[in-house]
């Protein structure tokens, strides 16, 4: 337990009032919002970030442009409201009038207990921000990280709809009827706020566990961050912190420094060089989703991206915080490894840049060094064929209980080259080596495929846990083998669409 | 009074009463509106063993800890040690031993809930662990039964099986479910004078948490009041389960002084609340050629966890259902209900029915395909017809299941979904779709007879607008709307009038727990009752006011109120406005306030001959589900949902459309997605939303149908309507005997899948591994 502990000093806009807030440095967004400022409606359910009461529209610049994100508050450090614009539940309504998000909600009967309500209206709100006309689509994937126990969600459907038909109706003027007024000036306030998070030291008289909450705004900033903070087995990152805050949370693993990389620009590259696509650490799966040169060049990471979590996690989880967490089944590494990326890593000593499939070393242990970030990884671009599959008891927001990312290339007819990688298969994410060696040179004959699938199954001992058995688990690693080959086959309408 | 049944409902379904607060987050729940200064925060030291004897407890680390105000075991009881309801086997803290893992050993109230925290860690318990007991199987082996093994019994079984033409045997799992309401357990206890003390408690059953903490604090029942403005979700997990954690807080409040809260950690409540009774079940089933059952031999046996909680009344009602919607002429029904060293089991939408439904409805199936009959067809057949008796000697009337699966059946396209399967299935070999048929007939009342009681406080200001107070919690399935509805349409005024007051025992005493479908029928009875007196009180007065208007007296009974205002049904535009009544009936000094009663007619129950009328009414319709599996993931995605359900004169059907579709997607995340089971140290595995996945918004198909059906009934309730609250979830078990179709269209039906139940992923794939093994 650390001697003394920092009172953060953080300075936002909370709906239409300026708050300055002095807090310790583990309290959350959610703490925040619901207990010093007094604002009720958004809820606490899961402390996880897995059932969206607690959704609330967080302002940003980006690029100089005010973007309203949905976002999870209970796994968000409080510190990251320094300098944004929170849009909760209770700011919405203006002088007593409904916001046609709400008034629709009503109308629609979809409400009952109301406790989820609040977080269901702000993932609307973010998305019809976004846009006036989304499709079915679009909103389900806006609301599938809003648990709703009582409705079954289709009045909630049909309330999304309706809205949509509302801001049809007004033409030009949709986005007057969701922007509230609270946001109007926002954009302007926002660029014009310079002010550094300030923190102050004071003795930890009530036993609390961390110490400080680091912002550092460049690489050079984080090394001398680093360089103060001491020792590195007590620091942890933190980037989107949908890993770290669940830990946090629910298992009360506290480091006793968390340094958050999110304002260190150098992490959010994103471009092509040559035949590589460099992608900083820092980009988020929504990046990744909206980025036309991963639409262009690497579509199949913008799908898998888009099984990860839920909208609100998509919107803070990042690519290198994904990897770095280590996960067996990181949707993110997973299709990395399969897309053969290299890892560069840097430190206070310099860069080094090595194959993702030599980064894993046990369950949860990496060859990152104490003190040494993931600053980009780079795909290759090879001309492969690619899929990614992820089976998982639930289709929305679920970890895999196996995914896997096939990179192949046929060539006459016979397999020129082959990656498969995997997840939930092993204690890291792995590749499935000998069905990928048996495989080049081969025709794809029905045959070779159900070799193939009988191969992989028997490289993994697969373990049984909660979500799954393991004979489970090897019945969909054949199967997954099965389906990429039949849809490289061409024989993709054969299998599930829920695959 | 002919406006006392109206018949017609209103063309809008008015909105939820509270909908406006909680789209923008207004509403107040438990711990929002009431935060006293110096308030307390409660952390819970629960047992890490599923049974063991505790050898020491030393909390003098955790007392000397940093904040901490309190640190309470046992030994700080006041009052009796005991929370149990039905049996006394339930202490809030146990001296000696543990029964299960996530029982309460100890709490500590704390300023700050980081320092609760700390000091809770700090509490050191000992124990000696005892080996535990956590499966049917093993109960049953050790006669580890709470109480004998009940029956309910027709005919003579063992001659009926012995001549039938055709027998089927089986045995049939259902799983556990976690409620998981998204407002965990929760209490903020408040000290008042006397040594008063105010819970504002999320339960469902008020009385009990009164009755209880009352007893464990060594007071009386006007010594506690509970409060409740409005619950985050319950679904019967709010029923019994909260008493525990309320106590644990009216005693940290009742030792400390202070005002304290408790709020349990997701994870926390899932790991240390009981869930849906998992079941086993073994039948006997003999029938015609027809298919026609003609008779049914079942034990229900059910594992109930470390105390009896409603464990006796959940089986009764497995027990009532093991018909479900099916006329038997000999039935043996034998219940067991386990004790065992899981967190007590409890009740949970549906209280045992949907488990004794899935057994005879599995029995059904396996007739179906035993004599190549269509399932829908064989259901329909065996359907109650009017004044047939029910195994426990209730005659079935409004018997409408085979009209209702009828108009399922052609509304739905049924025979097209079935050609539509066929055609899709021969052309892919990787995915294969299904249908499922499941009807319910489900008995309204607690079978308790004594429960079926409701009180409601009206009291009409002399501003003319109104407070109402009912025995029933507001948790979502809004019986305050409805109530209000029931009380505004007697009164003739608009809903706007109305405050519904939180449900609290000081207005309404002895309340029984909203449950059982009842909410509305039992509380809104009781309002109607009220408003009826107050009517009648009004139009006394009315009549004065309009003689010298009319130039005659009108008759009390033929004035009409309506519109907020009342008039003489001959004379139409002399009309008194509602407030001017009213500031007259004040000024006459007419008594503005009444309190209804009701108690349910007519319902009864011998447990020991395990005959009797045990509901006033059945509440009844079918359901249907298409789905598609996906063969490489095993995961089966819902096409089609069609819904037929019975409503009589619904009070609003906006409200009971919501109530089918929610029970519907319970009922199915049951039977599909939803799997908890326990470790062998008897620990809860799936204790988040991380890997306990309940349906989202993905999982329900946009196709999906609820016809109502609105009409007249002889039996129903408040004004024509009937209760739907439970009913409807068991519609969701249509999902699973869809699956269980799309996997046996693989060997064109004429092997039977063994899928268990929950139809996971995993489960599907074991299945189908199965049936291609055996093909």
């Amino acid at each position: 337990m650390p001697d003394t502990i920092q009172r953060l000093q953080i300075a936002f806009f909370l709906n239409d009032r300026e708050i300055r807030v002095t807090v310790p440095p583990d309290r959350t967004a959610l703490e925040v919002i619901r207990g010093e400022l007094g604002l009720t409606g958004t809820k606490e359910t899961c402390s996880e970030g897995d059932c969206g009461a607690c959704t609330v529209a967080l302002g940003e610049l980006a690029d100089e442009l005010l973007v309203y994100r949905a976002v999870n508050s209970c796994i968000l450090p409080a510190a990251r409201l320094h300098g944004r614009h929170v849009i909760t539940v209770e700011g919405l309504a203006v002088g007593g009038q409904l916001h046609v998000i709400q008034q629709q909600l009503l109308d629609h009967h979809a409400v009952q207990c109301g406790f989820c309500t609040p977080g269901i209206v702000m993932s609307l709100f973010c998305l019809f921000l976004q846009r006036p006309d989304p499709d079915e689509a679009a909103i389900l994937e806006a609301l599938e990280g809003n648990l709703c126990r009582c409705t079954g969600y289709i009045t909630i459907r049909a309330a999304a709809r309706a809205v949509a038909g509302r801001l049809a109706a007004a033409g030009g003027a949709w986005s007057d009827l969701v922007l509230p007024a609270c946001a109007a000036d926002m954009e302007r306030r926002l660029r014009a706020f310079g002010e550094p998070l300030r923190a102050t030291d004071s003795p930890n008289t009530d036993g609390r566990p961390l110490a400080g909450y680091h912002v550092p705004e460049s690489l050079g900033e984080l090394w001398r961050t680093l360089a103060r903070a001491g020792d590195p087995a007590r620091t942890r990152f933190i980037h989107g912190g949908t890993d770290v805050m669940v830990a946090v949370n629910i298992k009360r693993d506290f480091p006793e420094h968390l340094v958050d990389l999110s304002r260190i620009p150098e992490l959010h590259v994103l471009v092509r060089e040559g035949d590589v696509l460099r992608i900083g650490a820092g980009l988020t799966f929504t990046d990744l989703m909206e980025s036309t040169l991963v639409a262009d060049h690497l579509p199949v990471l913008a799908r898998a991206a888009a099984r990860v979590g839920s909208r609100q996690v998509r919107n803070r989880g990042t690519l290198g915080g994904n990897v770095a967490n280590a996960s067996p089944i990181a949707d993110g590494a997973v299709a990395l490894l399969g897309l053969d990326a290299r890892l560069v890593l840097a430190s206070a000593g310099g860069e080094r840049t090595l194959p993702l499939e030599t980064f894993y070393k046990g369950y949860k242990e990496t060859d990152r060094q104490p003190g040494e970030i993931i600053r980009a990884v780079e795909v290759p671009l090879t001309g492969c064929i690619h899929q990614y599959l992820k089976s998982s008891k639930r289709p929305a927001v679920d970890c895999a209980s196996v995914s896997s990312l096939c990179a192949a290339r046929l060539e006459d007819g016979r397999v020129a080259a082959c990656r498969l990688a995997f997840g939930g298969v092993a204690v890291y994410p792995a590749l499935a080596r000998q069905a990928a060696a048996f495989l080049e040179g081969r025709a794809l004959d029905a045959e070779t495929v159900r070799a193939a699938a009988d191969l992989a199954a028997a490289e993994f001992q697969t373990i049984g846990d909660v979500r799954g058995s393991a004979a489970y688990r090897r019945a969909l690693i054949r199967h997954h083998v099965i389906h990429h080959l039949e849809s490289l086959r061409g024989n993709a309408e054969l299998c599930g669409r829920n695959a | 009074m002919s406006a006392e049944t109206p018949k017609s409902r209103p063309a809008a379904d008015p909105p939820h009463l509270s909908g406006h607060l909680h789209v923008t987050g207004a509403s107040r729940f438990i711990g929002e509106d009431v935060r006293p200064a110096g308030l307390l925060h409660v952390k819970v030291v629960t047992s890490p063993h599923a049974h063991a004897r505790i050898t020491a407890i030393d909390t003098a680390a955790a007392a000397a800890c940093a904040g901490v105000a309190a640190v309470l075991t046992h030994r700080d009881i006041p009052g009796e040690n005991q929370i149990g309801h039905v049996l006394p086997d339930e202490p809030l803290l146990p001296a000696d031993t543990v029964t299960y893992a996530g029982q309460p050993v100890a709490l500590v109230a704390a300023a700050d809930p980081w320092q609760a925290e700390t000091a809770a860690a700090a509490v050191r318990v000992e124990y000696e662990p005892l080996p535990p007991v956590l499966t049917i199987e093993e109960a049953l082996a050790r006669g580890q039964l709470y109480v004998p093994e009940r029956r309910i019994a027709r005919g003579d079984v063992d001659a009926v099986l012995a001549a039938a033409p055709h027998v089927l045997e089986g045995q049939v799992a259902t799983g556990a479910q976690e409620h998981f309401y998204l407002e965990t357990q929760r209490c903020v206890a408040v000290p008042a004078e006397d040594g008063q003390i105010v819970l504002y408690a999320a339960t469902q059953s008020t009385a009990e948490v009164q009755e209880i903490a009352a007893r464990v604090l060594g007071r009386r029942s006007k010594d506690i009041t509970v409060d409740v403005p409005r619950l985050g979700g319950a679904f019967g997990g709010k029923e019994r389960s909260a008493t525990l954690w309320a106590c644990l807080a009216a005693l940290a409040c009742h030792c400390t002084g202070r005002p304290v809260e408790l709020v349990l950690q997701r994870v926390e409540d899932a790991a240390w609340t009981g869930k849906r009774h998992p079941y086993e079940s073994r039948y006997r089933v003999g029938f015609d050629d027809e298919g026609r059952l003609l008779a049914w031999d079942v034990e229900l046996n059910a594992n109930g966890g470390a105390a009896v909680d409603l464990s006796l009344a959940i089986l009764e009602r497995s027990m009532l259902h093991a018909d479900n919607a099916y006329h038997i002429p000999a039935a043996r029904i034998v219940g067991r209900a386990c004790r065992t060293n899981l967190p007590p089991n409890t009740a949970f939408r549906g209280f045992g029915a949907p488990q004794g439904i899935f057994v005879i409805e599995c029995a059904l199936e396996r007739i179906a395909r035993t004599l190549g009959l269509d399932p829908l067809e064989v259901r329909r057949r065996n359907a109650y017809q009017e004044g047939q008796l029910t195994p426990f000697g209730q005659p079935v009337h409004d018997a409408h299941v085979a009209e209702l699966l009828e108009r399922l059946g052609r509304n739905a396209g049924y025979a097209a979904l079935r050609t539509e399967n066929e055609a899709f299935n021969a052309a892919h070999v990787y995915a294969k779709r299904g249908l499922g048929v499941v009807p319910v007939k489900f008995g309204i009342s607690f079978t308790s007879a004594f429960l079926n009681q409701g009180s409601a406080l009206v009291w009409i200001y002399a501003d003319g607008t109104i407070s109402l107070s009912h025995g029933g919690v507001e948790m979502g399935q809004e019986v305050n709307t409805k109530v209000a509805q029931v009380a505004a349409r007697i009164l003739g005024v608009s809903l706007g009038r109305i405050r519904v007051e939180t449900a609290n025992t000081k207005r309404v005493a002895n309340a029984s727990p909203t449950a059982a479908s009842t909410g509305a029928d039992i509380n809104g009875n009781a309002a109607r009752v009220a408003a009826v007196e107050l009517r009648a009180r009004l139009a006394r007065v009315a009549a004065g006011m309009l003689a010298p208007r009319l130039g005659r007296a009108p008759e009390p009974d033929a004035l009409v109120f309506a519109d907020d205002a009342v008039w003489d049904a001959a004379a139409p535009a002399e009309r008194l406005a509602f407030d001017e009544l009213v500031h007259q009936a004040y000024m006459d000094r007419v008594d503005l306030g009444a309190h209804g009663f009701y108690r349910t007619p007519g319902v009864h129950f011998d447990r020991a001959a395990g005959q009797g009328t045990p509901f006033h009414y059945f509440a009844q319709g079918g359901g249907l589900v298409q789905v598609e599996v996906d063969l490489i993931s095993g995961c089966a995605r819902l096409l089609k949902v069609h819904i037929v359900h019975e409503t009589g004169r619904s009070l609003n059907l906006a409200v009971d459309r919501g109530q089918i579709a929610g029970a519907f997607v319970q009922g199915f995340g049951w039977c599909t997605i939803e799997e908890e089971r326990f470790d062998a140290a008897g620990r809860w595995l799936a204790v988040s939303p991380s890997t306990y996945k309940i349906p989202t918004i993905r999982d329900v198909p946009d196709d999906f149908v609820i016809e109502t059906v609105e009409r007249d009934l002889h039996h129903a309730s408040v004004l024509g309507s009937k209760a739907i609250g439970e009913p409807p979830l068991v519609y969701g078990e249509a999902a699973w005997f869809a699956v269980k179709d799309a996997i046996e269209s693989l060997t064109g039906h004429r092997r039977e899948a063994a899928l268990a139940h929950p139809a996971t992923p995993d489960a599907v794939l074991a299945a189908v591994a199965s049936i291609l093994s055996h093909a």
